[in-house]
């Protein structure tokens, strides 16, 4: 079959030739070269598969914020579960509503009459 | 979650949004108390909030039973296995039931209660809510403090139809879900607001005396409400019976009496040209300012086919190179269009292929009567707020608030038109949750007092 060189061959996600990610795994990062960060990962995985805790994705997770500004594919990608609701509008939310529960406690009452 | 915690009894406050068309329900969970005792009463503000979940779905309830389901699919060679989205349920002892897109699918005539001002009472109403709480929370015991809404018409008929509404939700409840294990549910019915009115709980201004208004457009009604605080202002809430579905039905009209198609459209064929309408729309806006710098509306007939055909044909590649398009334009995009997320991919948005009599029906002619659908109910639906907030003589609308916001489903529809009368009208984050999500506020409020903490 003919190879897709627009793609990255080691991997059937495909990720894009030109993107930062590709140049991550093609030239490895924090010291290691990217063979020794897919063996890394290939590791992190086994040591899930195995009930162990991650190690270098982990550590991805926590570094994304700075990993963002140059992943073109993390500004697209989800790859942390959703995020909690800021509890500051919900703090807000819930003191609309107690003020609202008064209102209409009110009217019920005025109904009732 | 270990079987254990499944077993616990979990109390949650839900705030439930059973529209026409689709129902919306919002799950606040019961804070963690801290485990050592204490001496003052314990404040809200000094605890976290709880877990929060929430989902949509279509309100279509019919008959139809888990094995009539699982026989049809082995028949047609698909797994016998429920898929996530889809709902069977049984509530107190009665006949399994579908919900949402399964009784739209599989049903002939799903019932959604359009138009039935009693629909609120009935145990239909019930049904949605348990399979929204029970697919939400997971436990098998489910205690839960309710909030709900009528349409502002519906409500202001009096106490007898909100008390109506309340008790076909209230009390203990058995229900079995998908098939699973039978669970149990203990319903406290906390209040019956207008809809609307959970918007601004959500997404409105703090303060006893700041002016507000909401315009919440859903499937069937659209509904004004105008408060001071939290308070309503009577004179100033009303519901129009206008919303998406008038849209829908235009649009399988014109479809239907147009001679060379002759046919009318089915329900999740509408729902999915208006859906995809939207996003097209935002990218021939964009596909316009690139290749003739002005917007949409300004193209001569001619541009527009030009525009519409240069998209249809070309794939999001090469529109992205040649017009010079980047992720951080489709990013823009979104933002401005209130569509969550677009990518380059989207430049290729294509209406789902409809065939009429073995004809496609047009681009071009979906493009025109989808817009001619919404636009037709949009303008009925300013009017109807500007009927219902005109400040003075001059032809202001709700000038007199502090804020203005759009909820419900139809905002990513009619905003475009409302906002030609009311411009500063600010669309809420997530609209079609936003009622729910006041609700669940109310609720939470209700709850945590029960659980002696000081809100």
């Amino acid at each position: 079959m003919p190879r897709d060189t627009t793609k990255n061959h080691y991997y059937q996600v495909g990720i894009s030739r030109k993107s930062r990610v590709h140049h991550l795994v093609e030239t490895g990062a924090a010291g290691k070269t990217g063979a020794d960060f897919i063996k890394m990962l290939v590791e992190d995985v086994d040591r899930l598969v195995h009930g162990e805790s991650a190690v270098v994705l982990s550590g991805l997770l926590e570094a994304k914020i700075r990993l963002q500004p140059f992943t073109e594919e993390a500004l697209s990608t989800k790859t942390v579960p959703d995020t909690p609701e800021p509890v500051g509008p919900q703090r807000a939310a819930l003191s609309r509503a107690a003020r609202a529960r008064r209102s209409y406690s009110m009217e019920e009452d005025k109904e009732d009459e | 979650m270990t079987l254990v915690q499944q077993k616990k009894r979990v109390k949650v406050a839900i705030g439930h949004d059973h529209g026409n068309t689709e129902t919306a329900d919002y799950v606040i969970y019961a804070p963690e108390l801290p485990a050592v005792g204490r001496a003052q009463p314990l404040q809200a503000i000094s605890l976290p909030p709880g877990k929060i979940v929430q989902k949509t779905f279509p309100s279509a309830v019919a008959e139809g039973s888990k094995e009539e389901l699982e026989s049809l699919r082995v028949g047609t060679g698909r797994m016998a296995q429920s898929k996530g989205e889809e709902l069977v349920i049984s509530v107190n002892g009665g006949p399994e039931q579908f919900v949402g897109s399964l009784a739209q699918r599989q049903a002939r005539q799903a019932f959604t209660g359009r138009g039935d001002i009693h629909r609120y009472e009935s145990e239909r109403s019930l049904i949605t809510l348990l399979a929204g709480l029970g697919s939400l929370v997971e436990e098998e015991e489910i205690e839960a403090w309710v909030v709900t809404g009528l349409p502002v018409e519906t409500f202001q008929k009096g106490k007898a139809i909100r008390r109506g509404a309340k008790d076909a939700l209230e009390g203990d409840h058995r229900f079995v879900l998908n098939g699973g294990k039978e669970r149990h549910a203990r319903i406290h019915m906390v209040m019956v607001l207008m809809e609307g009115a959970g918007g601004l709980i959500a997404q409105g201004l703090d303060g006893d005396e700041v002016r507000q208004a909401i315009l919440d457009m859903g499937g069937r009604t659209t509904d004004g409400v105008a408060t001071e605080g939290q308070d309503p202002i009577r004179h100033l809430c009303g519901t129009l019976a206008r919303g998406v579905e008038d849209s829908k039905e235009m649009l399988s009209r014109f479809v239907e009496n147009d001679k060379r198609y002759k046919r009318a459209l089915r329900a999740e064929e509408t729902e999915s040209l208006l859906r995809t309408h939207i996003r097209l729309k935002a990218i021939l806006g964009l596909l316009s300012q690139k290749m003739y710098h002005q917007p949409l509306s300004d193209l001569t007939p001619d541009q527009f086919e030009h525009v519409l055909r240069m998209q249809q044909t070309n794939v999001a590649r090469t529109l992205a190179e040649q017009l010079k398009i980047t992720e951080a334009d489709m990013r823009m995009l979104a933002q401005e269009s209130l569509l969550e997320k677009l990518c380059l991919q989207d430049l290729e948005v294509r209406y789902r292929t409809l065939h009429a009599r073995g004809t496609e029906i047009l681009p071009m002619d979906l493009y025109t009567w989808t817009e001619k659908s919404l636009r037709s109910v949009g303008k009925d639906i300013a009017s109807f707020a500007s009927q219902l907030w005109r400040v003075g003589e001059s032809g202001e609308v709700a000038t007199d608030n502090a804020l203005v916001l759009a909820a419900g489903g139809g905002t990513y529809y009619y905003l475009e038109d409302v906002r030609e009368l009311i411009p500063e009208i600010k669309p809420c984050e997530r609209p079609e949750f936003a009622n729910a999500a006041g609700y669940a506020n109310f609720a939470y409020s209700a709850l945590l007092e029960e659980m002696g903490i000081v809100v």
